[in-house]
């Protein structure tokens, strides 16, 4: 009501004819500055780059690239200031570089960088736009904070690492997830417009500054990668700041005059909006649907996918224990003698003793094969062994592998590809079975909810375990997760 | 420098919507809300009752006091809307007042007392994040228990607790900024801007996690949306339209005297909040809120394992199952104990309020747990024995009294009756238990 607009005010969009001498200075910098960031220098990213095989990974390269110069080896380097270095070197070469380039044009009569500042913006901006849709696609499509498995649920708080309890609360409801991911989604759409550029580049370093500090406050990993559009997003901002500063501080009426390139021929019209087009239909539909077929064609998620046993999820209380023949009585306190089990509906198998475990520190990312999806006990301690396992249901035996392992970047080259099971039966007659240590147990059901297991573990001692279901129940939000298309659950 | 403001004539439905609004927000700055005089019986000036009142809304309809989505809340909002259109059509029918042009002087001090009001509320609740207090560390007990017993809240607040690098007090401290920045007229925008960046994720955290004030963190939200309302028209035009835009406020005309009382008000403002800040770190400090005060036995924090178990002269073997048998217990720092065993637990789900709670009465710790009971004790000590008087947290009518003997310094003997009035003989042993809650994910670890 207050604020009248002037009607008669034709936008110009010349920007501004003189700039000063810091203007051009700071713009020089900038410019280094911010296509050192963008711009992928790493040889790695472009023998990925020419070893594509689909356009989707040409799509997630390009949306994905990482700078770094430099990586310090020491804890600050992974999780704290020093992590920036790299940042701190494209600060010093774009120093160096700004002085140079203010030395050479010093004699120059050029007063502005209106065209140049416009590009930069323009790359700045789809530079973001890609990270933030493919951020956002992932939780889109609720892949990266799944929720819960049952034995995550049963185990103690003090038993997580902070960094899985941030991601796991978000993973409690798919619909905050999702909401997160279309937030994303839409701010990184937002940034290919120029209308739209302030508001998009207000949301991202909103969102992302919070991701950011989370990360940091979480040892979560990501604090680089989630600052560096926090900074690209601020840059974005500085073109409006001063028009803020004048109408809503101090009061002033304002003529924004901000630069755009005029395309007056027809043909470099075309020429440009086709490029524009193709690019935001690769990124928000193409990239989309590659994701979508990812996760619910192929199973390509932090969880896995392949049904377990039958209506076997679920709590089990250890009834009775045997190894080499002795029973052992229960103790929480026992470090042979399993103190409870967990079947998760998936291909899942976990058991529990009181003893020192090796703990995996990974983030726990997404693979096609089950055997190599780690996030369901990433970050975790407590004894907790995770077996993955395939059914021969016909013969009654189930081949199990120890999933907290490090199995070799060939062996993980070789399974994880369309298939999400890698057939254990098979390889349980080759020398995998002593490399990666496959145990075969036989089970019986002889109850509804009991489950009878027999075989060697992985020292060779004999053991016979009864297992039954325990009624259990959970406060902590509903249930849900991703099905696909090629299981029936 | 600034412009001179142009003033104009507002169209027939702008001055009804003021009407409408003006009376709605009058009806909803009414102190009436049973749950808060309730609250406010005991604790005189203490922080929390401090909080209460500035953090009021207003319910003819009592909102629930426990969490989970309740809406009820926003029938009070209904209520007041169709009072004000009643209000708004009467206003209008009013001779005098037929021929008003425009209220921009009404419609200043409705935004003066709106950014007042949200301020004081935002204020108060960035310092209760600043120190721990809304969101407190995890106890000992919270530590053992297994991730699915929580309410969703609870996981919610114990996730949110165990950040590190100031997560939470920034929270806190933006909180403040933004409130601070809606006291002045050049940084109302901002403050206004922020705040609704901050609301709109506070909201919908309190729908996805069930806290239990999605009523009033709406109310917060519309206030600060109705106090950047002025502005939005020149946000549109300078950063979607990228037009010309006249600077065109209005200013009130104030007597001498207003000018001088509304100094006074500011700086008395600006005085309780300080005193708030002081008072809220010193009680925090001074009473351990929202946990109990009184200390626990010296020296004996810790999770125990029930290393035995004699129930009437018999004794019970470790399982899971059994629904008599201890499996184990935690003693915190100050007098609680917590015991898991496999009786189901009856979980508080009182909402998490910041209200003046004697000792025996804080409940935060054993909000939103299904995983553990938790008893209060006092405790005598005569000649190395101690004498337990427990009462259940959630129940205080079931009471036990037991003696505690130490063993050794990692062993504790004790006996009592349960409420059954059976015969219990425990021996409890402490854990050298460590935790990767804090020993983090920064270098390789091998631990139980």
């Amino acid at each position: 009501m207050e604020i009248k607009q002037n009607i008669e005010s034709v936008p110009s969009h010349s920007g501004s004819p003189i700039w000063s001498k810091l203007e051009k200075v700071a713009f020089r910098f900038a410019f280094i500055f911010f296509l050192l960031l963008i711009v992928p220098l790493q040889s790695k990213w472009y023998e990925r780059l020419f070893k594509i095989d689909s356009f989707y990974e040409l799509l997630s390269i390009l949306s994905g690239s990482r700078t770094s110069f430099i990586e310090i080896e020491s804890e600050s380097g992974k999780w704290g200031a020093a992590s920036y270095a790299s940042w701190g070197i494209a600060f010093l070469i774009a120093g160096i570089g700004t002085a140079i380039w203010t030395i050479i044009s010093r004699n120059s009569k050029r007063q502005q960088y209106n065209a140049l500042y416009y590009w930069l913006r323009v790359i700045v901006r789809y530079r973001i736009a890609v990270g933030l849709i493919a951020f956002g696609y992932i939780k889109f499509f609720p892949m990266q904070m799944p929720f819960p498995s049952v034995s995550n649920l049963n185990t103690d708080l003090g038993d997580y690492a902070t960094f899985k309890l941030y991601w796991q609360v978000v993973g409690l409801s798919v619909w905050y997830q999702i909401f997160l991911g279309a937030l994303e989604i839409v701010a990184g759409i937002l940034l290919f417009f120029r209308a739209t550029t302030a508001l998009g580049a207000i949301i991202t370093a909103g969102v992302l500054y919070n991701i950011a500090h989370a990360n940091i406050a979480y040892d979560g990993a990501v604090h680089v990668y989630s600052s560096y559009f926090v900074l690209l997003s601020l840059f974005l901002l500085v073109q409006y700041a001063p028009n803020i500063w004048k109408l809503f501080v101090k009061k002033e009426s304002i003529t924004p005059n901000y630069y755009y390139p005029k395309l007056k021929e027809r043909n470099k019209k075309i020429i440009f909006y086709s490029i524009k087009y193709a690019f935001i239909f690769s990124f928000v539909f193409i990239y989309g649907y590659y994701r979508y077929n990812l996760h619910y064609n192929e199973g390509r998620l932090k969880e896995p996918v392949v049904p377990g046993l039958a209506k076997a999820e679920g709590y089990y209380s250890v009834s009775s224990f045997t190894i080499n023949g002795d029973t052992l009585a229960y103790s929480p306190l026992d470090s042979i003698r399993w103190n409870d089990a967990v079947f998760e509906r998936y291909s899942t198998l976990v058991f529990k003793v009181d003893k020192a475990i090796d703990i995996n520190l990974a983030n726990g990312g997404p693979t096609t094969a089950d055997l190599f999806k780690d996030y369901e006990f990433t970050g975790r301690s407590g004894g907790k062994t995770y077996l993955y396992y395939e059914t021969d249901s016909i013969n009654k035996t189930l081949y199990l592998v120890n999933k907290n392992q490090e199995f070799s970047k060939k062996f993980i080259k070789k399974f994880d590809k369309e298939d999400n099971q890698i057939n254990l039966k098979k390889l349980y007659n080759t020398t995998y079975r002593d490399s990666i240590g496959i145990l075969k147990w036989k089970y019986e059901r002889p109850q509804k909810n009991r489950i009878v297991l027999s075989g060697k573990d992985q020292e060779k001692n004999d053991i016979h375990v009864v297992l039954d279901k325990l009624d259990r129940k959970y406060t902590v939000g509903e249930e849900w997760h991703s099905e696909i298309r090629k299981y029936v659950y | 420098m600034e412009a001179q403001y142009k003033s104009s004539t507002w169209s027939l439905t702008e001055i009804f919507i003021f009407r409408l609004g003006l009376i709605f927000f009058i009806i909803l700055f009414i102190p009436y809300d049973l749950n808060l005089y309730r609250s406010l019986t005991g604790g005189g000036f203490s922080f929390q009752n401090l909080f209460q009142i500035a953090t009021y809304r207003t319910s003819f309809i009592s909102e629930s006091l426990y969490v989970g989505n309740h809406l009820e809340g926003y029938y009070n909002w209904l209520i007041a809307l169709l009072l004000a259109f009643v209000g708004a059509i009467i206003w209008g029918s009013l001779k005098n007042e037929q021929t008003k042009k425009e209220y921009n002087q009404l419609y200043y001090w409705l935004r003066v007392a709106l950014r007042y009001r949200l301020a004081l509320a935002i204020i108060f609740t960035g310092v209760v994040k600043l120190f721990p207090i809304q969101i407190p560390e995890p106890t000992l007990s919270d530590f053992h228990t297994p991730y699915g017993n929580f309410l969703l809240w609870k996981m919610y607040y114990l996730t949110n607790a165990v950040s590190s690098a100031l997560y939470i007090p920034s929270l806190g401290i933006l909180e403040i900024i933004g409130g601070l920045f809606l006291l002045n007229r050049r940084t109302v925008t901002i403050g206004a801007g922020l705040l609704i960046a901050l609301l709109t994720n506070i909201v919908i955290v309190n729908y996805v996690y069930e806290i239990g004030e999605q009523v009033y963190s709406s109310f917060l939200l519309l206030i600060a949306l109705i106090i950047i309302l002025p502005d939005v028209s020149g946000l549109y035009n300078l950063l979607f339209l990228e037009k010309s835009t006249q600077y065109n406020e209005f200013s009130p005309i104030l007597s001498k005297l207003t000018y001088k009382l509304r100094s006074v008000f500011q700086v008395v403002f600006l005085l309780t909040i300080t005193a708030f800040t002081v008072l809220t770190f010193v009680s925090w400090k001074d009473t351990n809120y929202p946990f109990p005060k009184t200390k626990g036995i010296a020296d004996i924090k810790g999770v125990y394992n029930v290393k035995e178990f004699n129930y009437k002269g018999k004794i019970l073997p470790y399982s899971i199952t059994d629904s008599l048998r201890w499996q184990n217990v935690v003693f915190e720092e100050w007098n609680t104990i917590s015991i898991r065993n496999n009786i189901p637990v009856k979980i508080d789900s009182l909402k998490p309020r910041i209200v003046f709670q004697e000792d025996a009465k804080r409940n935060y710790e054993q909000l939103g747990n299904s995983g553990r009971h938790f008893f209060s004790y006092e405790h005598s000590e005569k000649k190395g024995k101690y004498s337990l008087k427990l009462v259940d947290k959630s129940d205080t009518e079931l009471k036990y009294t037991f003696s505690l003997e130490k063993l050794n310094k990692n062993e504790l003997l004790l006996k009592g009756i349960d409420v059954k009035g059976d015969s219990l003989n425990i021996t409890l042993q402490r854990l050298p238990k460590k935790y990767l809650l804090q020993e983090g994910r920064r270098k390789p670890i091998k631990i139980y």
